[in-house]
């Protein structure tokens, strides 16, 4: 439901490619012949690094920015996906969409990345006590108001609104709070991997940090989608 | 377990650590008795559902990338081509 919009319109990029030698498409089995203008257009631009970069290098670098909140270090990251995917461009086949193949590569990048220089960044700040209260609370330990019901999970996770809405809340958080979201949430990482990758010093520090970003997002969930869903 | 504010505590970590049996007999029996812990721990599971669905979705306040950082890419992209 998430792939309505069709990231692989040749009609426009190839334009912008203009007489830039391409690639060979893998599935043509000869060796690539760089410079050789392939007759098979569509494939073509699928494998054409340059292309890549045209058509996914925004929706990469914004996938490395939600996770790093570093632009220099988001674009390192995209150049090394694009260079890594143009030297196993042979082994890619056409099973995978090109965008997820290659968010697939960055997701590791990013990885490797956070767990070479996460321990620069210190995620322990003294503001992350355990003992502070995460949602709020009346005096007794009650609910102020109470949750809504956002109506059966499993249908309402279906929901593309909920989606963009999540999607922007997250965005919103803090940067601190929303790497550890996004890495465990959405890229489903176990807290251990989480620790280990941007060196944060404990695993109970690990669990208020992500408790935290859970209780913003729902509230602003909460607060921006419930309200737009009544219609 | 009387109050709310710890179940909600224990509702955020419940998939991150195995909780002590303790705590388990306590948020469950708080939650047969508290509709808004219900509610709350509903959220939490549809918002952990449709996080797993976001991986490629573009992100929607993002900004694109810079010019120049797409001129870098391609001059390495066009080098590293060369040399193969």
């Amino acid at each position: 439901m998430l792939q309505a919009q069709c990231y692989c319109n040749v009609s426009g990029p190839l334009a912008a490619v203009g007489n830039r030698p391409l690639q060979a498409a893998p599935e043509d089995h000869a060796k690539r012949t760089p410079g050789v203008l392939n007759s098979a257009v569509n494939a073509t631009t699928e494998t054409d690094p340059t292309v890549w970069l045209d058509e996914h290098g925004d929706a990469l670098y914004a996938f490395a920015m939600m996770r790093l909140s570093n632009s220099a270090a988001a674009e390192d990251m995209v150049q090394e996906t694009l260079l890594a995917a143009l030297s196993a461009v042979t082994e890619f086949e056409s099973r995978a969409r090109v965008r997820t193949w290659l968010i697939g590569i960055l997701k590791n990048k990013i990885i490797d990345y956070l767990r070479k220089s996460g321990r620069e960044t210190s995620y322990d700040p003294e503001q992350y006590d355990e003992g502070d209260a995460i949602a709020e609370f009346d005096a007794r330990g009650h609910w102020p108001t109470a949750p809504s019901d956002w109506g059966d999970p499993a249908r309402v996770a279906e929901n593309e609104a909920l989606g963009d809405t999540m999607m922007n809340c997250i965005e919103h958080l803090p940067d601190k709070l929303r790497a550890p979201f996004v890495l465990r949430e959405i890229d489903g990482l176990s807290t251990d991997e989480i620790v280990d990758a941007l060196g944060i010093s404990s695993s109970n520090n690990l669990w208020v940090i992500l408790s935290r970003g859970r209780e913003r997002v729902r509230k602003c969930v909460e607060n921006n989608w419930f309200g737009a869903a009544v219609q | 377990m009387r109050s709310c504010e710890r179940a909600s505590r224990l509702t955020l970590i419940e998939r991150d650590r195995r909780l002590t049996w303790s705590e388990r007999i306590g948020l469950t029996i708080h939650r047969m008795i508290c509709g808004p812990c219900r509610l709350y721990r509903k959220q939490i599971n549809t918002m952990r559902g449709v996080a797993r669905s976001l991986g490629d979705k573009p992100a929607t306040s993002a900004e694109p990338m810079e010019d120049d950082a797409k001129a870098r890419i391609r001059a390495k992209l066009a080098a590293a081509r060369q040399q193969e």
